[in-house]
């Protein structure tokens, strides 16, 4: 197997040429009896879209909840944009981060611009810079005035998709989770979600996205990490995990790697 | 210019408000609820209770005690019309052979033994029993036939002292000891007429403080919990928000719909006042501005009151039986408020009751109508210190991490 595709503590992110915007080492997280993460080791650096693949269950949302402060971790370490989420200071670097969740939905009762409003609120007292948000909300988004008026309640799957990205993008965060961000669309929605991920990713906004989905995963992703069972198990470009399992695609390759990894032991 | 905390407070009533007012229908429930609550439970009372028809039966096996039962049953349905109770009254000379709510039996020898000057003339007054209106018309028969036997005896006393050729007053010689009874108020001053059916009419209104406990509630509930079951919370929890001003925002605004339905409770005790204007109760401005001040105050405790126990429970369905528990013991003070004076229990039991919150509320009502509104305001004083503790419990209780994972 190819050194280079395996998580390695002791080679230091910063070593890369870009900084990094997320560092684990050895996380692990309890949920009750089951242990979610199992000694997780993750590097995400600025600019890259990194995929996080995995089967579900695998433990890819409690890491982004740890990524996000939402959950304390049982054990390891964690630096996120530099900071701790653990730290006091934490909330402050939210300000910094854009997220969507699996299953999340837009507020149904306030229209779509009430909806971006009131997240450019939280971000900004000033007004001319909400208003600014508001505009590159819009234009992420690309839904037109009419819609916007509209009650999110009576949008499409793809339309709240779209608008809840927007509402992550807004602030122009520096880091981007995106969690089975094409879950449940429709195939001409996720395709809309896709390109969406692939152009704001050439303006270089940092995506880590959580998918079980393998062939979006080798669509989108400059890197790709692929966790089960709470571990990770491989690391690297497509092109390299492809070449390492000898797979045609990353789904096989991921197949090969869970079992040459020992699955679920 | 990231969003400072006033700032991020407003939005998330902003927020919160427009959520609210947009569900229109539970809105108008809300809302409903308070301002038909109390007037459907006058309606209730005083209509269903007028529309039930109770039958009476006088068998006369007396023929002389006519003119007397036919006295007595034109008393009765004078004296059941003001009541509020419809009867079906018959007379006749057969006993009784079908089924009467209440029944009169006049037997043989009643009028000449009412005749003589020491003779006792007996009525038989049967009625169904487990009906509340038949109890009802057999006491105001009690009472009738009370006042005819007091009519009686005072002409026995003519008629001795006529004999005894003595001069008397008989109803000075039948009373001899008079009873004048009046009202007065903690102060000892003496209570003014309007102050003694303010005491009785502010239970009511203590009791319609329960109409905005309940919504209070279910809209703070939802608040919390509606974000989980709708799947926003996540997106709310990781944005840069601080927890004070979600918990805090999420409170003001549950307490600003809550005055909202405060006003409404207003709304239903006029109505409700105005609904029950013939039975002596009484409501002045001051007192109904002072409960609608109470209710509101009322509002913001009960939200602040289970905001902390909602946080702190493992599960959605923990919360709302925990909700529930809390509204049934705002029900149960609300309850015993229409018929237990606090200020009269021993000390023990008031201290007990005056550590349950809503306790105040009431007492703070029941106090101004005394004439003590010093206490009045201690009482509103209690409740917004108890708002006070409970937010800061509300702040310290939000564990981020119990409210996503729980179920």
């Amino acid at each position: 197997m190819d050194s280079r595709v395996q998580p390695n503590p002791e080679v230091p992110l910063n070593k890369t040429a870009k900084a990094p915007a997320v560092i684990a080492r050895g996380l692990i997280k309890r949920l009750g009896r089951t242990a979610a993460l199992r000694g997780v080791d993750l590097d995400v650096v600025e600019g890259e879209v990194h995929a996080l693949a995995g089967h579900n269950g695998a433990g890819k949302t409690t890491l982004f909840r740890l990524i996000l402060g939402l959950l304390r971790r049982d054990g390891g370490d964690l630096k996120v944009l530099g900071v701790d989420p653990q730290d006091p200071t934490w909330p402050s670097v939210l300000r910094y981060i854009g997220y969507v969740p699996e299953d999340a939905q837009p507020y149904e009762r306030l229209t779509g611009y009430e909806y971006l409003r009131f997240f450019a609120k939280v971000y900004t007292s000033d007004p001319e810079e909400a208003d600014k948000m508001m505009s590159w909300a819009v234009q992420i988004a690309g839904l037109s005035d009419a819609d916007l008026r509209r009650k999110a309640g009576e949008y499409s799957n793809g339309m709240k998709k779209r608008l809840m990205i927007a509402r992550a993008l807004m602030h122009r965060p520096r880091l981007v989770l995106l969690d089975e961000p094409t879950n449940g669309l429709d195939v001409f929605a996720a395709h809309e979600v896709r390109e969406l991920i692939k152009g704001l990713s050439r303006i270089g906004t940092t995506f880590l996205i959580a998918t079980h989905n393998m062939a979006e995963a080798q669509y989108l992703a400059d890197r790709v990490t692929f966790l089960a069972y709470g571990k990770v198990i491989a690391t690297g470009t497509v092109k390299e995990l492809l070449e390492v399992y000898g797979a045609s695609d990353l789904e096989e390759a991921f197949v090969r790697a869970v079992r040459s990894s020992g699955g679920q032991s | 210019m990231a969003a400072s905390r006033s700032s991020a407070l407003r939005t998330v009533i902003w927020k919160e408000l427009i959520d609210i007012g947009r569900d229109r229908r539970a809105l108008a429930l809300m809302i409903l609820i308070p301002l038909v609550g109390l007037p459907l439970m006058a309606f209730i009372a005083s209509g269903l209770s007028s529309a039930q028809v109770v039958t009476v039966y006088f068998a006369v096996l007396d023929n002389k005690s006519y003119p007397i039962v036919s006295w007595l049953s034109s008393q009765l349905r004078q004296d059941a019309m003001q009541q509020g109770l419809n009867l079906n009254i018959t007379v006749s000379s057969a006993p009784p052979s079908g089924v009467y709510d209440v029944e009169v039996i006049v037997p043989y020898g009643f009028y000449e033994n009412l005749s003589k000057l020491d003779g006792v003339a007996v009525m038989i007054v049967r009625s169904m029993v487990g009906n509340y209106a038949s109890q009802e018309v057999t006491s105001l028969i009690s009472s009738i036939v009370s006042q005819l036997s007091g009519q009686i005896v005072v002409e026995r006393v003519e008629e001795l002292a006529r004999l005894a050729n003595v001069s008397i007053v008989p109803s000075q010689l039948l009373n001899p000891i008079q009873l004048s009874s009046g009202y007065y108020l903690p102060s000892g001053a003496t209570a003014t007429q309007q102050q003694v059916q303010l005491s009785f009419s502010v239970r009511l209104l203590e009791f319609s403080l329960f109409f905005v406990v309940n919504p209070a509630i279910v809209l703070v509930t939802d608040s919390f919990l509606g974000e989980k079951e709708r799947k926003t919370l996540e997106v709310l929890l990781s944005s840069p928000i601080s927890k004070d001003s979600l918990v805090l925002g999420k409170l003001a605004s549950a307490a600003a719909m809550g005055f909202i339905i405060a006003l409404a409770d207003s709304g239903g005790v006029i109505i409700y006042f105005l609904m029950l204007a013939g039975y002596g109760l009484k409501l002045t401005p001051t007192l109904l501005m002072l409960n609608l001040v109470d209710a509101a105050v009322l509002v913001f405790m009960t939200s602040a009151i289970v905001t902390p126990i909602i946080l702190r429970s493992p599960s959605v369905r923990a919360a709302q039986a925990s909700s529930y528990a809390v509204m049934m013991l705002a029900l149960g003070i609300y309850f015993s408020a229409l018929f237990v004076n606090v200020q009269s229990l021993p000390a023990s039991l008031k201290v007990l009751l005056l550590a349950i919150p809503f306790t105040e509320a009431s007492t703070a009502l029941t106090s101004f109508v005394l004439g003590q509104a010093t206490l009045t305001a201690t009482y509103i004083a209690i409740m917004l210190g108890f708002s006070a503790v409970f937010t800061i419990a509300a702040f310290k209780s939000l564990d981020v991490e119990k409210l996503i994972t729980s179920r």
